[in-house]
């Protein structure tokens, strides 16, 4: 989640009773309308976006308070768009990124993707790929898988 | 002189090889610096021109964007104020058509729970389109979710545009959708709004930016691109199929060069095109510069060598001018005086002068021969330094004792001032060392007046590097007429001398002064001079060599004998091999001067046979001529040496030729000669060689 950089706003509990902008049909959305967790704050209102680009656009204005996002988006964007922005220290939710086949698929497809990822490792393309959005490989090791 | 002229030529040659050379490798230098400057450079300009151009069009996409969020909010804002007018009772198909109005909008769509959807708008025929919305998931989900104002763009069929805005409804359950039909003018304000991002630069050197789609120039810094297709521009026209992104290439328009990079930014495409010519503006100026900075040296060069060259044919001129001043002169009185003695057959007084004054003229001719030859070996470097052993008291001893007649003949007094050192026996080249001192002293003479004097002293100097190696210092002082700053900076050169107003009386060649310094300098020592005009001059000569080994006794002796006057012919046996019948006259008449019998050859073959027919020893000596019909002098003598005869390999040889090169020395000698004697005859000279020759023993004691 990130702020105007002048903004009160420190946690996310400070996002009670405040408007939020989300990009329509992404995870933080339902996060904010289904409010199935406690650490998820009471927020007054969700703007759904198009795409991150107006969702900013919105909180440069001051229609909304913050916006939520994923985290790489929303870094790029925060370098990107006009504006001073801050993020909040505190995460709506840690995700592990998954990739899935076909269920009756031969696992051809699999082994290929798997090969490739670890070649990809091995020559420092991941690292490389990562590093431009501002993540470390340790970041991606220090889950529960890979 | 012709061999000089021809090597002075191929030196020219090779310069202006060499200068060309160096001049390509100068400008081409040049050239490939500022080029590689100006590229440097002009990819910085080209990148930060690149960067502008983004920047810009990210502000512009902020700015679209901006106005894109504030449509789309206050689309939702209106929604909401419907949503609170319903939750006050406002209800029916009427009010929904009065707020439509009111808040200009194009549809609102009404969605309850068990009842039909009420529907209004201004535009027909788009119903199937707004109800294939009403079933997206996003859209319906708003129903159930109070909190979520949902808002979208999209694009019908026809291409017409609509923002739309869905929230929940709070009267009763079901959603608002309001909806906004987006002015295609005001996707052309924005397009205004591109055109005009870049209308405000003004680059440096004639560039042109020009952002454009796919298909169309949508802005440039030249008003006049705007709205053209791309592929309709000549600079643009297939350059990114050619060219890779970010990266300096080129482009040509109207036959111009341009320096280009094209960078992508989101959908646009960001062209640079900076004329090459203004591009490398510096650079055709470097090297304008440095091709005229070079013809002005080379002309200056060329200028130079041709003073250079005029002053060597001056010289030249000069030269055989003098040379030619300097024959006549001599041979002029000789051919008077013969006059003049003819006229007066009787008078042995005017006889006797006339013949003085001839031997005086031809002497002098032969001086001048001998610095002609001398000089000619020095420049083709034909000088052999010889490795002899010698003592340099004696020698310097010697040349005073010749010298010091000359000094009498002009009224100067010549005089040794010191001879101070301990190595005197030293190996060397005595014949060059010599003719230094000859040269200095001569000169020191000639250029005197009348009851000046001349100093000569030989000094060992201390400074030896090793045992091996004495360093002798020769000094040369003179009262004479000296000589002005001017002459003193090419007294060196050839063919120089002085001539003061009013002293013509000099008898030189110009070569003497010319042939020390070669000497001195292949003899690596060192020559300094101090004159003053008027006040005399004082040279002084530094010559390195290397110390004898041994006392050489022979060596002293040679040079301390006892005058040659007192030596006698008389009663020696002499077999004169000459050719021509003037020579043959002359020796012939010499050496019976000198009380010895002559048998005349007139060629080698002659030579050979009548040694051949004479007794052993009854032919003392044999004075050979060497250029000779028949059989030449070197071959007559190896000949003699090969013979069967007791006396064969002892009797003296002497070469007596014209052929005064030191190597015809050398071949004389590997021919089987002892010694040998110039021509024209030195009659002391001669005397001595052959006395040597004939009691070798009186010699090496």
């Amino acid at each position: 989640v990130t702020v105007s950089s002048e903004s009160a706003i420190a946690t996310l509990s400070d996002l009670e009773g405040k408007r939020v902008a989300v990009m329509s049909s992404t995870k933080p959305e339902s996060l904010f309308l289904e409010q199935a967790d406690d650490q998820i704050p009471d927020v007054k209102e969700v703007y759904c976006f198009e795409n991150m680009e107006l969702a900013f656009a919105a909180l440069q204005a001051g229609y909304v308070d913050a916006v939520a996002g994923h985290e790489p988006v929303i870094c790029q964007y925060m370098e990107t768009a006009a504006g001073e922005y801050r993020l909040l220290d505190e995460e709506l939710l840690s995700v592990d990124v998954g990739i899935a086949f076909l269920k009756d698929g031969d696992g051809k497809l699999e082994e290929t993707l798997e090969a490739v990822l670890s070649d990809m490792e091995e020559d420092g393309t991941l690292e490389f790929i990562l590093s431009s959005y501002g993540i470390s490989m340790q970041d991606i090791h220090g889950g529960d898988g890979q | 002189m012709k061999r000089s002229r021809n090597r002075s030529h191929l030196f020219s040659n090779k310069v202006i090889l060499l200068a060309a050379l160096a001049g390509m490798l100068l400008v081409g230098g040049v050239f490939f610096f500022y080029t590689q400057k100006e590229r440097q450079e002009g990819t910085r300009l080209i990148q930060e021109t690149l960067e502008i151009m983004r920047l810009q069009c990210l502000r512009y996409e902020n700015l679209t964007v901006q106005q894109k969020a504030q449509n789309q909010v206050q689309l939702l804002e209106k929604a909401k104020e419907l949503r609170r007018c319903l939750a006050q009772g406002e209800t029916g198909e009427e009010f929904l058509k009065e707020y439509l109005e009111e808040q200009r909008l194009t549809g609102i769509v009404l969605m309850g729970s068990g009842e039909p959807d009420l529907r209004v708008s201004l535009d027909e025929g788009q119903e199937q389109n707004w109800t294939a919305i009403l079933q997206d998931k996003n859209v319906l989900d708003v129903a159930s979710q109070p909190k979520k104002n949902y808002v979208s763009r999209i694009q019908m069929e026809d291409g017409s545009l609509y923002d739309y805005a869905a929230i929940a409804r709070k009267d009763q359950p079901g959603l608002i959708l309001c909806y906004t039909q987006v002015e295609q003018s005001s996707d052309d304000e924005n397009q205004i709004g591109i055109e005009n991002i870049l209308a405000a630069f003004h680059l440096q050197m004639d560039g042109i930016m020009l952002i454009a789609d796919d298909t169309w120039i949508l802005s440039s810094n030249e008003n006049n691109l705007r709205g053209e297709a791309v592929e309709a521009y000549p600079l643009t026209q297939g350059y990114t199929e050619r060219a890779e992104a970010d990266t300096l290439g080129t482009a040509e328009m109207d036959g111009w060069k341009y320096m280009s990079c094209y960078s992508r930014w989101k959908g646009y495409t960001l062209y640079v095109f900076f004329p090459a010519r203004a591009f490398f503006k510096t650079r055709s100026f470097a090297v304008a510069y440095a091709v005229i900075l070079y013809i002005l040296l080379l002309l200056g060069l060329v200028i130079i060598r041709q003073r250079e060259a005029h002053h060597s044919n001056q010289m030249r001129m000069e030269f055989l001018r003098r040379m030619s001043h300097d024959i006549r002169t001599p041979v002029n009185g000789i051919r008077g005086m013969i006059r003049i003695g003819n006229r007066y057959p009787d008078d042995p007084e005017t006889q006797r002068e006339c013949r003085e004054k001839i031997w005086e003229a031809s002497g002098f001719l032969t001086d001048l021969v001998n610095d002609v030859l001398d000089m000619g070996r020095l420049e083709f470097q034909e000088v052999r330094l010889e490795k002899e052993s010698f003592n340099l008291r004696s020698l310097v001893n010697n040349v005073y004792s010749v010298m010091e007649g000359q000094g009498t003949d002009r009224s100067v007094t010549l005089a040794i001032d010191r001879l101070e050192g301990t190595h005197w026996n030293l190996i060397g080249s005595p014949v060059h060392v010599r003719r230094i001192l000859t040269n200095l002293i001569s000169n020191a003479i000639k250029y005197n007046r009348e009851g000046g004097k001349v100093l000569i002293s030989c000094l060992e100097k201390e400074e030896a590097g090793s045992p091996d190696t004495a360093v002798f210092e020769f000094l040369c002082e003179d009262t004479g007429i000296g000589m002005s700053r001017d002459f003193q900076k090419r007294m060196f050169e050839q063919f120089t001398q002085e001539e003061a107003a009013g002293e013509q009386s000099h008898h030189g060649t110009g070569l003497g002064l010319a042939i020390v310094k070669s000497l001195v300098t292949e003899m690596k020592g060192t020559i300094r001079c101090q004159s003053e005009r008027g006040q005399g001059t004082r040279f002084s000569v530094l010559l390195p060599f290397t110390v004898a080994p041994q006392e050489q006794g022979q060596v002293q002796k040679q040079e301390e004998q006892p005058p040659a006057s007192t030596e006698s012919l008389k009663g020696v046996t002499v077999l004169l091999v000459e050719d021509n019948e003037l020579n043959m006259e002359i020796a012939e008449f010499i050496l019976e001067e000198e009380g010895a019998f002559v048998q005349k050859a007139w060629n080698g073959r002659e030579a050979v046979q009548i040694f051949e027919r004479s007794e052993p020893g009854e032919i003392q000596v044999i004075l050979m001529d060497i250029m000779m019909p028949v059989m030449d002098g070197e071959e007559a003598a190896r000949v003699i040496r090969r013979l069967t005869r007791p006396d064969s390999r002892t009797v003296p040889i002497i070469a007596m030729t014209a052929n005064a090169f030191e190597e015809d020395v050398q071949t004389a000698r590997n021919a089987g000669m002892n010694a040998h004697v110039p021509k024209p005859i030195d009659v002391e000279l001669l005397k001595k060689v052959i006395y040597e020759n004939l009691y070798p023993e009186t010699h090496n004691g």
